[in-house]
């Protein structure tokens, strides 16, 4: 079956199962291997993207149920590091391995957009993504940084 | 030292007797006309300088503290510094493990020397031939960015223009080291090279592979560890819509798809019969009492004192039998799973006349030659591509993925694919696929004398050897004991002065290996739990009496003393609120951490802050040291929390994060990290803050309530954190 999802502003026809999780349908069938793939169950976070703005974990999003909505993914957050939470991030060097970290951001970025001055419960609220590095306590200051509020 | 040193390491290269012009083709790797010094770092035309590294980017920032470190040395801009991964040759193995791999906490340790020596040695070179070409003695020579300057005459030359001048210079026998005190670059918090591929999804990790023509293998394995595949009816797989193919292999079944979901898709409608094996009656409960009981019984094997620093059998005994008191605890931990974030895969392509391989991994060359052993290659027709690593954390140490995708790949040939294929565990598969932290029993005996303090210390190990079941080349050989069972326990700079541990194999077939910390991930709890119920039988502050114990070990008291004035050791605390202190050694540095926390009802506790401190010796990037420090106190509060893998039937009850718990952001406490560096010699970072932030917490809780905590995880213990 053929499906179109509007993937980072531009329109993909896809032929596969309406089924698919959105997260192997970015992967594989469109080569945006920046949304990771960590538990398939919705727990992780690791495979976070925007749908109308909102966070989605899309593993756990059949393809089908985004059809006709807009879907960002860390790729489109901007073409050259710029956005306001990535540069938090390399200001707070907050990576360790990374491979959480396309989620965290997209996560804290949709956080952002709805709360521009979270407070710790507000982050430890939103913010349920998983990190087995232990990046947590740069992550809470560096969406505090991003969103202007000293540490 | 000095020439014999450099040669050994062959960082650079210094003999005419190899038949080589120094610096020019040294390695066919690095092609015939880069000019440079030796096989470690060559500088391009342009003045980039690359230098090759053997340790993988887990995450660690150890290739940044090593790039901060040639940058220091051959005195250039660090951005025109870039670390490149050596090729997995054995000439590029890290000649103090025999290997190409990382663990221990080696990465920096052991490559930081070397290639500060290396770079050092080309600045050297590259002065004289400056000097040379001014006409001036070498010591009138300045080099900086780049450059070699001429102060008098305000003449200067670029590195660039100088290469082939130096090149044809003999190495300098003792390269002449920049002083700690002159750092500009080693030393200090510089962002790491690997941050910002990591904030736009750029980086391609093992997971992120792509060839043309790649299809996706998802596996499965037998559900108990030794099961084989008996039957299984492929139809419903290969219905599914992108499925090609279902190939059986050792222990496990994988199907072959256009891609992930597909493949996972057709995976969930077999139904395969699996023969139990020989392991399927284990079960937790009855593995713990075996346990237990091997540990009470202490008849293991002994530990001489040539395997266990410190060991006097015959004075621990006369401890114990004259001893005013003694500490006697028995401890439990369970097996842990390593859960790094990106699963376990291996992309994999046959070639005519060898094999290349694409994957996450910590140990390159016992890949290559497990991947090899499966193909009938030699391993040099086995290529290997290391990517940046999500997570290793010991798991990645283990090359059974790698075998797997190469047993694969061999029957999808025979099958007449011809096409790459990437194997990848679901998550699932992966936490039930073992090479865990040994479950353990610990009888841990502490005699004191009249005064208060020990007189000898007995550790009755139980647990299976991970030694016996890792794929990991050990250079160090093996003795008949386990000897990870003494990490955390032996070269403690505590007076204690008689030591005997021994270990009893008690083996349910379950697959155990390295996991960050390894052996100290169990012991941090059983020594420092057993040290406060020592102080607290004396009626001595446990800080005190860690006070009185490391009397004369300068480098060890400073830590604690520093440790302890950080987090306020001694303050009044509001009420019902206790500190918890823990610490420890290894890998040349040493770690601690202090808690804060309170009961607010009975069960139940609440942390409200934690302060972690660390002694790495050298710190080449203190933020990087601060990172993994938090990273490591964060991965061992999983593990102290809800941290454990069960077996029922044989069978691992836990498949995903839902049933395995990790620590989350909203659940770690406000943390401060004390870096202290104080002398020369680089210690380990990656795996210090794991062991004692379990301990701490225990010893806290066992300040409020005087109820010792023998058992991890603490939910085990009766205890869960709110
Ligand atoms: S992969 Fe989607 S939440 Fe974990
Ligand atoms: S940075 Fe490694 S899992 Fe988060």
């Amino acid at each position: 079956m053929t499906l179109t999802l509007k993937i980072n502003g531009q329109d993909h026809p896809l032929d596969i199962d309406p089924d698919t999780p959105l997260l192997w349908a970015l992967r594989d069938n469109l080569g945006l291997t920046g949304t990771k793939y960590g538990c398939g169950i919705g727990q992780c976070g690791a495979c976070t993207v925007h749908i109308d703005g909102q966070a989605v974990r899309s593993c756990a999003m059949p393809v089908d149920a985004c059809a006709g909505q807009s879907v960002t993914t860390i790729e489109a957050l901007s073409t050259d590091r710029s956005h306001a939470v990535q540069r938090a991030w390399i200001e707070g060097q907050v990576p360790q391995c990374g491979y959480c970290q396309s989620g965290m951001i997209m996560a804290a970025v949709a956080l952002l957009k709805e709360n521009p001055k979270p407070s710790d419960a507000d982050i430890d609220a939103a913010i349920t993504n998983l990190c087995r590095c232990g990046t947590y306590p740069r992550v809470r200051a560096a969406i505090k940084a991003a969103a202007g509020i000293a540490a | 030292m000095g020439k014999m040193e450099l040669s050994r390491r062959g960082f650079l290269s210094l003999s005419a007797g190899t038949g080589l012009t120094l610096g020019f083709g040294v390695l066919p790797a690095l092609g015939a006309s880069a000019p440079g010094f030796g096989p470690w770092i060559r500088i391009a035309p342009d003045g980039m300088v690359t230098a090759l590294t053997n340790v993988s980017d887990i995450g660690q920032g150890t290739n940044s503290a090593l790039a901060q470190a040639v940058a220091e040395e051959l005195a250039v801009p660090l951005a025109s510094v870039r670390m490149e991964m050596a090729p997995v040759e054995t000439a590029f193995h890290n000649k103090s493990i025999g290997n190409y791999a990382v663990y221990g906490s080696i990465g920096l340790r052991t490559n930081l020397r070397p290639l500060r020596l290396a770079a050092a040695g080309a600045r050297q070179m590259l002065a004289e031939a400056a000097a040379t070409r001014f006409g001036v003695p070498v010591d009138q020579v300045a080099m900086r960015d780049g450059q070699a300057l001429h102060a008098a005459s305000g003449r200067s030359l670029a590195y660039t223009d100088l290469l082939a001048d130096a090149a044809k210079l003999s190495p300098p026998a003792e390269p002449k080291l920049t002083p700690r005190t002159e750092w500009k670059v080693l030393g200090q918090p510089l962002p790491r090279q690997d941050i910002p591929a990591k904030v736009d999804g750029s980086i391609v990790y093992g997971l992120d592979v792509r060839l043309p023509g790649m299809l996706t293998a998802v596996v499965t394995h037998a559900p108990t560890f030794g099961g084989t595949l008996i039957s299984v009816d492929e139809a419903p797989a290969l219905a599914v819509r992108g499925v090609r193919k279902v190939v059986r292999l050792p222990g496990a079944l994988a199907v072959v798809g256009d891609g992930y979901w597909p493949a996972a898709k057709g995976l969930a409608a077999l139904s395969p019969q699996w023969g139990p094996g020989p392991n399927a009656g284990i079960d937790s409960d009855g593995l713990s009492r075996q346990l237990r009981d091997a540990a009470m019984a202490g008849k293991g094997y002994s530990f001489p004192g040539s395997e266990m620093p410190g060991t006097n059998v015959t004075a621990t005994a006369q401890a114990m039998a004259g001893a005013a008191h003694i500490v006697d605890t028995l401890f439990e931990v369970p097996f842990l799973a390593h859960a790094t974030m990106e699963p376990m895969h291996c992309t994999i392509q046959l070639r005519a006349d060898g094999a290349e391989i694409w994957l996450s991994t910590q140990t390159q060359s016992d890949t290559q030659a497990g991947v090899a052993k499966v193909l009938g290659l030699d391993p040099e027709k086995v290529k290997v591509n290391a990517t940046p690593v999500g997570g290793g954390f010991g798991r990645r140490l283990e090359h059974d993925f790698a075998m797997q995708a190469a047993y694969l790949i061999k029957a999808l040939a025979a099958d007449g694919v011809t096409v790459p294929v990437k194997m990848v565990w679901p998550r699932e598969t992966d936490m039930r696929a073992g090479y865990y932290r040994p479950a353990v029993a610990s009888r841990v005996r502490l005699a004191l004398g009249a005064d208060g303090m020990p007189t000898g210390l007995r550790c009755d190990n139980a647990n299976p050897s991970l030694l016996e079941h890792t794929g990991l080349t050990i250079s160090a050989g093996r003795s008949e004991g386990d000897w990870s069972v003494g990490m955390g326990i032996v070269q403690q700079s505590y007076a204690i002065p008689a030591l005997h541990l021994t270990w009893t194999r008690v083996d349910p077939g379950v697959p155990v290996g390295f996991w960050r910390s390894v052996g100290a991930s169990q012991n941090g709890l059983f020594l420092e739990m057993t040290i406060d119920r020592a102080a607290r039988h004396v009626g001595v502050d446990p800080v005190d009496y860690r006070r009185r114990l490391l009397t004369g070990k300068d480098r060890a008291r400073t830590f604690l003393d520093k440790l302890a004035n950080a987090a306020g050791w001694g303050r009044s605390l509001p009420a019902g609120h206790a500190l918890g202190f823990a610490m420890g050694q290894a890998n040349n540095s040493i770690s601690g951490h202090v808690v804060e926390l309170s009961v607010p009802e009975p069960g139940k506790f609440r942390l409200h802050r934690i302060w972690a401190a660390i002694d790495p010796g050298v710190t080449a990037n203190p933020k990087a040291v601060e990172a993994q420090m938090m990273g490591g106190t964060i991965f061992g509060l999983s593990a102290a929390l809800a941290g454990e893998i069960t077996l029922k039937d044989g069978m691992v009850e836990q498949s995903n994060f839902d049933s395995y718990p990790l620590a989350t952001l909203a659940q770690v406490p406000p943390m401060e990290v004390l870096v202290i560096g104080n002398n020369t010699a680089a210690g380990g970072v990656g795996e210090e803050g794991v062991p004692s932030i379990a301990p701490a917490i225990a010893n806290a809780l066992f300040a409020l309530t005087g109820k010792p905590i023998t058992r991890l995880p603490l939910t085990r213990a009766g205890w869960a954190m709110v």
